[in-house]
């Protein structure tokens, strides 16, 4: 049975990373957070463009998202920077963090000296809070501690032939194993309702998860009309091979492989159970991986046909190309070359190769995507404009 | 080693994706072991019926249903959006919204 030494929280997960980060409540302070995070090493900042100017639905969504963010187990510890005026207040945002059993520190722009001032306290607190991060406890931990996020984005023809299926493996090893992987991109599941209705664990949640895919379909029509919609399956796409929506999403959906779908979770949600979650998310690789580590993913799989450098600061991300053509184009980018099937190797051996490296990276090992540092500001999901 | 020249990703499927042109009369090799003789010339990533399907037929890959049939397909033939019926009405309103657009 596969073990790995992880980092053990209050709240019960097991990080497979141990990272302090600073985080803005609201973007204006964004400089703040940039101020300390390039002046304290091992520190990192969690930038976004969110926190105010929203209402309703988007801001329980942001809220609920940064939060969750940083509940993710592999984040150790928390400085959180609000300004003083913004809808998401510090003090509720860092009482919330907290009640995983972390470490949090905040300040506020307004009421804690001026942006001078709280960079100043910020550095010494970042340094109280690395303190504490090196003292957490190294505990023996099994699969069940692994959330995995499913993503593919840039895909080509090959991916849902070769990279997809291969990831599909890895899946259905974590799965069987007693861990947790979420799938999303609901976008990218249009045509394949009634598939996934199947595959839910109760009749109830099948009718919940084909009511998503049916309502991002119904949503994709009246942004780009009933006949425009269609066109998420492009001329590129049909080239390629692809003759139907529906093929198209197997193709994505098949990263999941074959276990029952467990639960179904709104965009940044924290499930309840393990298995084979979907979480309610956009196609948008930057929103659907910010999504998917506040749901709690400790380690997310990439497949990518025409390239992507995208990191994300406290998750490592495993990309696997799905051709020799990408994997040569960008070797200090892609971790495994699925490519390798058309050339003889098998899916099942290429998933073999995928979960040794997944076992290694759960283990430390730093995937490209870490050693290269190229993350992104959190993306956020939006479903209307700022006021 | 000889050249891998299709991808069987499900064994209930009725078709197997190429992975480079391959020529009428070519020769491919299911994994149980059945000789499919190629039909007509299939580009790249596309396709190949594993037997001969009649109109109305599903057609089957990652095990479920990505389409039916719009007419005959012969085995070893190509399969694309000139013979799926939901592929075929697409195209029609595709290029119906097309010409829409550019009369106004």
């Amino acid at each position: 049975m596969f073990k790995f030494l992880g980092y053990e929280r209050q709240d019960g997960s097991v990080g497979i990373r141990n990272h302090v980060v600073v985080i803005p409540t609201v973007a204006c302070v964004n400089g703040v957070v940039h101020s300390i995070a390039s002046k304290v090493p091992g520190i990192i900042p969690l930038y976004h463009s969110h926190g105010c100017g929203r209402l309703g639905e988007d801001l329980k969504i942001h809220a609920r998202t940064l939060v969750n963010i940083c509940k993710n187990s592999n984040v150790a510890a928390v400085l959180a920077i609000g300004l003083g005026c913004e809808f998401i207040k510090i003090k509720e945002f860092s009482e919330a963090v907290a009640e995983s059993g972390k470490p949090v520190e905040s300040f506020n722009v307004q009421t804690d000296g001026g942006s001078v001032k709280v960079v100043e306290k910020g550095i010494e607190a970042a340094q109280r809070l690395l303190d504490a991060a090196s003292k957490v406890r190294r505990v023996e931990a099994g699969l069940d501690k692994i959330v995995l996020g499913l993503e593919c984005g840039g895909s080509d023809a090959l991916s849902g032939v070769t990279a997809n299926p291969a990831i599909g493996k890895v899946t259905d090893w974590l799965v069987q194993n007693g861990g947790t992987a979420i799938l999303t991109e609901v976008t990218e599941m249009i045509g394949t309702a009634h598939i996934l209705k199947k595959r839910a664990a109760t009749p109830e949640l099948g009718e919940a998860v084909a009511e998503i895919v049916n309502a991002q379909e119904r949503k994709t029509q009246e942004v780009l009309g009933e006949k425009l919609a269609g066109a998420i399956i492009s001329p590129g796409n049909m080239d390629g091979g692809m003759s139907t929506i529906r093929e198209k999403s197997l193709g994505c959906i098949c990263k999941a492989g074959t276990s029952p779908i467990s639960e179904l979770v709104s965009y940044g949600a924290i499930p309840k159970g393990k298995g084979l979650i979907v979480m309610d998310g956009p196609g948008y690789d930057v929103d659907s991986i910010a999504g998917e580590a506040a749901s709690g993913a400790n380690l997310i799989i990439f497949s990518t046909g025409r390239g992507n450098p995208l990191g994300f600061p406290i998750v490592p991300i495993i990309k696997i190309a799905s051709n020799t053509k990408l994997y040569d184009a960008m070797p200090d980018d892609m971790d495994v070359n699925a490519g390798r099937m058309l050339e003889g190797v098998t899916l099942q051996q290429m998933g073999d190769e995928i979960i040794e490296l997944t076992k290694q990276v759960i283990q430390g090992k730093q995937s490209k995507a870490e050693i290269n540092n190229h993350d992104s500001c959190l993306g956020l999901l939006c479903t209307t404009t700022a006021f | 080693m000889e050249k891998i020249k299709f991808v069987h990703i499900n064994e209930k499927d009725n078709s197997v994706i190429s992975l480079f042109e391959l020529k009428e009369g070519d020769f491919i090799v299911l994994p149980d072991g059945k000789e499919v003789k190629i039909f007509e010339n299939v580009p790249p990533s596309h396709k190949i019926a594993t037997y001969a399907l009649k109109a109305g037929d599903p057609i089957i890959k990652y095990g479920e249903e990505i389409g039916i049939a719009a007419c005959d397909i012969p085995q070893g033939g190509w399969i694309h959006a000139h013979n799926i019926s939901e592929s075929q009405a697409f195209e029609q309103s595709v290029s119906e919204s097309l010409k829409e657009g550019s009369s106004k």
